[in-house]
C-alpha cells in the first residue's frame, strides 16, 4: 500500500468507522471517482451514467479543479509599474494621467497589485540588471551569471565562463552610445582588473536591449597591427544574448573531441600520436567555413602543426613549469599573428 | 506546440497615441493578473503534490515569465490584433512559460536514465513533462478567452477559499491548487482521506453555487464575445 492506494469509490459504498457519511449523492460519488483518477487509484470515470443535471454540476466541479491546479492560494501579482520597471516601457507609465489612475476600485480592477504595490516600493536600478541577468542566463549554458554592483560601474552583470570576464551594465537608451566621459570610465574599469577581458554597455531601454561590447584594446587610444592597419573596428552592436555569444565563439570556441584511432597497428610513439592528432585537428580547424576576424585566426593557426607537437609531447613527458607552458603558447601566438 | 513566444511583431504604440491597455489601468491590471495565473498553471500544474518547489531549473521564476509576457502584450501593435487583449494575453502568457519550462529543463537527466551513462545523451523534454494529468489541466486552452473567464472564476474562488475556517481551508487548498493527495493531506490534518474527499467536495461545490450567485462571477465567455478594442 502507498500513498494513494485508497479508492473514493470504496468509500462511496461503505459506512466509514468514523461515522462519516456514506456518499449516496451521484454528484459526489462521481466527484470521488475523479479525484481516484486524478491521484492515479482509477481509470476516468464514465460520467454518461448521470442525469444532465447531475453531469452539469459535476462538469463545473471538474472545470474548476483542473483550472485550479499550480494556482498559489495566497500568491500576488507584481504590478504593473514593478513588471515594467527597467524597461523601456516603463517611461509610458509615468504620464500624469496614468499616475492618478483609479487602480484597484471597482469590481474590475485588481485589488492585490494596488495592495502589493502599495507595500513594496519599486527599486527600479534592480530591476535593471535583473532584467539584464535574466537576458544573459539563457544566451549560453556554459557561463555564471552574476548580478551584483561593480566599484566603478553600480549596477551590474558579472557572466564568467573559466577565465574569461565580462561585466554588462545598463547603459539607458536606445542604443548603447560610448560618450568621451563614458570611455574614460570603461578604461578605468579595464585597466584596474587585469581579468576584466570585456565591459558590455547595454542600451536597456531598447526591446532588444541593444549591447556594444568593448575590450582594453578597443578604447586604447593606439594600437600597432602587423599589418599596420589602424583602423581598428568595435565588435558590432547587438542584441544582448547575441552579443554574448558572439564574443564566446571568439573567446571560448568549443573544440570537438579528440577521437583515438583504435584500429593503429604501429606501435605507440608519442611523437607520432601527437603529430598525427594535431596535423588532424588543426585541418579541421583550419579549414572552417568562418569569415572575418574569426576565420583569419582559425586559418593562421595552419603552419603550427610542429610548435604544437612539441608542446603536447612537452607536457605529457615532464612537468614544465607554467612559465615554460606561457613561453610555448606566446610562440605559437605570435607566430601566427 | 513548436510555436515562437512572441506572436506579434514587437514595436512601441505610434507617439501620440497611447497604448489602449496603458490608458486602461483597471483592465490592465486585471489582464496582468489573470496573465499570472495562466503562468502558474503551465508551469507548476503538472507538479502534482511531492512538496515539489515552485522553481524553474536555470534561475527563471514565474515573475520572470510575466515580465516577458507583459512587454509581449504592451509592444504588440494594436492595428494588427484580431481578437481581444484578454484572449491574446492568454496565448501569450501560455507561449512565455511553455518557452520557460522548455528552456528550464533542456539538458536535464531523465529520472529514468542508467547510472554512468553520459550527462548529454539524456533530454527531458517539456512534452515528457505534461503528463496524462497535466494534459486534462491544459484543456481548455484552444479557447483562450474561454480561459480568460476560467481564470476570472479562479481568482473569484481564491478569495473565497482565503475566507474558510479550518480545516476546510487548508485540504480545499492542497487538493484544488497543490494537487495533493487525499492521503497526503489527511494526515496533515487528522482526517481519514475518504472525510478529506467529502469535505474538498463539498466545500467546492458550495462555494461555487456562491460564486455563481453573484453577478460580478465571471462567466465562461462564448468564442468573439469580448471585445477587440
Amino acid at each position: 500500500m502507498n500513498d494513494r492506494d485508497f479508492s473514493g469509490a470504496e468509500a462511496a459504498g461503505r459506512i466509514d468507522a468514523h461515522a462519516e457519511p456514506t456518499i449516496t449523492d451521484p454528484v459526489d460519488a462521481a466527484l470521488a471517482s475523479y479525484l481516484d483518477f486524478l491521484e492515479g487509484l482509477a481509470g476516468r470515470p464514465d460520467l454518461d451514467q448521470l442525469s444532465a443535471d447531475d453531469r452539469r454540476r459535476v462538469s463545473a466541479v471538474i472545470g474548476s479543479l483542473l483550472a485550479g491546479r499550480g494556482i498559489e492560494l495566497d500568491g500576488s501579482t507584481p504590478s504593473v509599474e514593478a513588471l515594467l520597471a527597467g524597461t523601456e516601457l516603463e517611461s509610458l507609465l509615468e504620464s500624469p494621467d496614468l499616475a492618478r489612475g483609479d487602480r484597484g476600485q471597482g469590481s474590475g480592477g485588481d485589488r492585490e497589485a494596488a495592495q502589493v504595490d502599495a507595500a513594496r516600493p519599486i527599486d527600479r536600478e534592480r530591476a535593471r540588471v535583473e532584467r539584464i541577468a535574466h537576458a544573459l542566463r539563457g544566451a549560453d549554458s556554459r557561463v555564471r551569471v552574476t548580478a551584483g554592483p561593480h566599484k566603478l560601474l553600480g549596477p551590474a552583470v558579472t557572466v564568467t565562463y573559466l577565465d574569461l570576464q565580462i561585466v554588462f551594465f545598463p547603459a539607458g537608451g536606445h542604443s548603447p552610445v560610448i560618450s568621451r566621459h563614458t570611455r574614460g570610465v570603461l578604461s578605468r574599469v579595464l585597466g584596474d582588473d587585469a581579468g576584466l577581458d570585456y565591459v558590455g554597455a547595454v542600451a536597456d531601454d531598447s526591446s532588444e536591449m541593444l549591447t556594444q561590447l568593448l575590450s582594453a584594446s578597443d578604447l586604447s587610444p593606439a594600437a600597432a597591427t602587423p599589418s599596420d592597419d589602424m583602423q581598428l573596428r568595435w565588435p558590432p552592436v547587438l542584441a544582448l544574448p547575441l552579443a554574448l555569444r558572439a564574443m564566446l565563439e571568439l573567446a571560448a570556441p568549443v573544440w570537438e573531441p579528440f577521437v583515438f584511432d583504435t584500429s593503429r597497428l604501429e606501435p605507440l610513439q608519442l611523437a607520432d600520436i601527437a603529430s598525427s592528432a594535431t596535423h588532424r585537428v588543426l585541418a579541421r580547424e583550419t579549414s572552417r567555413a568562418y569569415r572575418s576576424d574569426k576565420g583569419r585566426a582559425y586559418k593562421s593557426f595552419a603552419g603550427s602543426e610542429t610548435a604544437f607537437t612539441d608542446l603536447i609531447v612537452m607536457l605529457a613527458t615532464s612537468r614544465p613549469a607554467d612559465a615554460a607552458v606561457a613561453d610555448a603558447l606566446d610562440r605559437i601566438a605570435r607566430d601566427a599573428a | 506546440m513548436n510555436e515562437p513566444a512572441s506572436v506579434g511583431p514587437a514595436g512601441l504604440p505610434p507617439v501620440g497615441q497611447p497604448h489602449p491597455l496603458l490608458a486602461d489601468r483597471k483592465r490592465l491590471d486585471r489582464i496582468t493578473s489573470n496573465m499570472d495565473l495562466t503562468i502558474q498553471r503551465t508551469l507548476y500544474g503538472h507538479l502534482l503534490g511531492d512538496g515539489q518547489e515552485r522553481l524553474l531549473h536555470g534561475g527563471a521564476s514565474a515573475r520572470d515569465v510575466l515580465q516577458e509576457s507583459l512587454l509581449d502584450l504592451l509592444r504588440y501593435d494594436p492595428a494588427r490584433l484580431t481578437t481581444s487583449w484578454e484572449g491574446l494575453s492568454v496565448i501569450i502568457a501560455r507561449r512565455r512559460a511553455i518557452d520557460a519550462v522548455r528552456e528550464s529543463t533542456r539538458g536535464r537527466r531523465a529520472a529514468d536514465t542508467a547510472a554512468g551513462d553520459p550527462d548529454q545523451v539524456t533530454v527531458v523534454s517539456f512534452d515528457a513533462l505534461l503528463d496524462e494529468h497535466a494534459g486534462a489541466a491544459c484543456s481548455g486552452w484552444d479557447d483562450p478567452e474561454q480561459a480568460f473567464a476560467r481564470n476570472e472564476q479562479q481568482k473569484a474562488l481564491r478569495r473565497l477559499i482565503r475566507e474558510l475556517p479550518e480545516p476546510s481551508r487548508t485540504i480545499v487548498s492542497a487538493l484544488h491548487f497543490e494537487g495533493r493527495s487525499r492521503v497526503e493531506i489527511g494526515r496533515q490534518v487528522n482526517l481519514t482521506p475518504q472525510r478529506v474527499g467529502q469535505i474538498y467536495t463539498k466545500t467546492l461545490r458550495e462555494l461555487l453555487e456562491k460564486a455563481q450567485s453573484d453577478p460580478d462571477f465571471p462567466t465562461d465567455t462564448p468564442r468573439g464575445e469580448m471585445t477587440s478594442s
